[in-house]
């Protein structure tokens, strides 16, 4: 295989080498919201029927009332959601960085008509382009060389606005028994 | 990781908050209402349940960060 086929096997469209990243944390994202909403639903409710009801939980307050000359105190048990009581947050991709010398490989105009006044269309394909500290003689090693920097980080956005909904109903609704 | 959080004072008419964190209150900590003085404390049968939920919770965020 010569230089030339070998590049037009790795060249891609330009504007699909871009996307590549992003798509990826995109789908990356997609899958931890998946994930988390999985983990909350079985853990933090139970399915009966197809109908999901809340876990609860029991906490006991004592309340101390306090008197000139009288201190006594009372034990309630209080039931609350599971839900409201793990410190829930959304973990995404937050900002992702891509540093890459693009090559452009082929430039093909797809314009097979004569008519003048039909806009030319133009195909670019390119790929990642090698390091440049590579061997000029080396042109193999130099296309193994190429190098696309990603730089992913990772961290809290707000809840969704249905869950915070959720967690807001249920945190303003606990149940007191005696 | 956010572990401190507020829960609404369940003494009527306090209407105030009640800050705790999540793993202390798994350890048997008790945590007072500033305002009305009441304490909350994890009830000794659902120690187990809130452990085992934040466990995982725990356990699903380290997975998804090394991802």
């Amino acid at each position: 295989m010569n230089d030339k086929e070998d590049f037009s096997h790795q060249a891609v469209l330009i504007e699909e080498l871009l996307a590549a990243p992003f798509v990826a944390a995109t789908n990356a994202n997609s899958k931890m919201a998946q994930e988390q909403a999985k983990f909350l639903m079985e853990t933090c409710f139970d399915s009966e029927n197809g109908a999901f009801s809340p876990k609860m939980i029991s906490l006991t307050v004592k309340n101390a009332k306090e008197s000139a000359s009288d201190q006594t105190s009372e034990l309630i048990t209080f039931q609350l959601p599971l839900i409201t009581i793990i410190p829930f947050n959304s973990l995404c991709v937050k900002d992702v960085s891509v540093k890459f010398d693009l090559e452009i490989i082929s430039h093909v105009n797809t314009n097979t008509n004569d008519d003048e006044n039909e806009k030319d269309k133009t195909v670019m394909r390119g790929s990642v382009a090698s390091s440049n500290d590579a061997s000029e003689n080396n042109k193999t090693q130099r296309r193994n060389q190429s190098k696309m920097s990603v730089e992913i980080n990772a961290g809290s956005i707000p809840l969704p606005v249905g869950l915070t909904t959720l967690l807001e109903f249920y945190t303003k609704n606990i149940q007191l028994k005696s | 990781m956010i572990d401190n959080l507020k829960i609404p004072c369940p003494t009527s008419e306090c209407n105030s908050q009640i800050d705790y964190n999540v793993a202390a209150l798994i350890g048997g900590a008790s945590f007072g209402c500033q305002k009305c003085s009441a304490q909350i404390k994890i009830a000794s049968s659902s120690i187990s349940d809130l452990k085992t939920t934040y466990e995982k919770f725990l356990d699903l965020k380290n997975n998804l960060s090394k991802k």
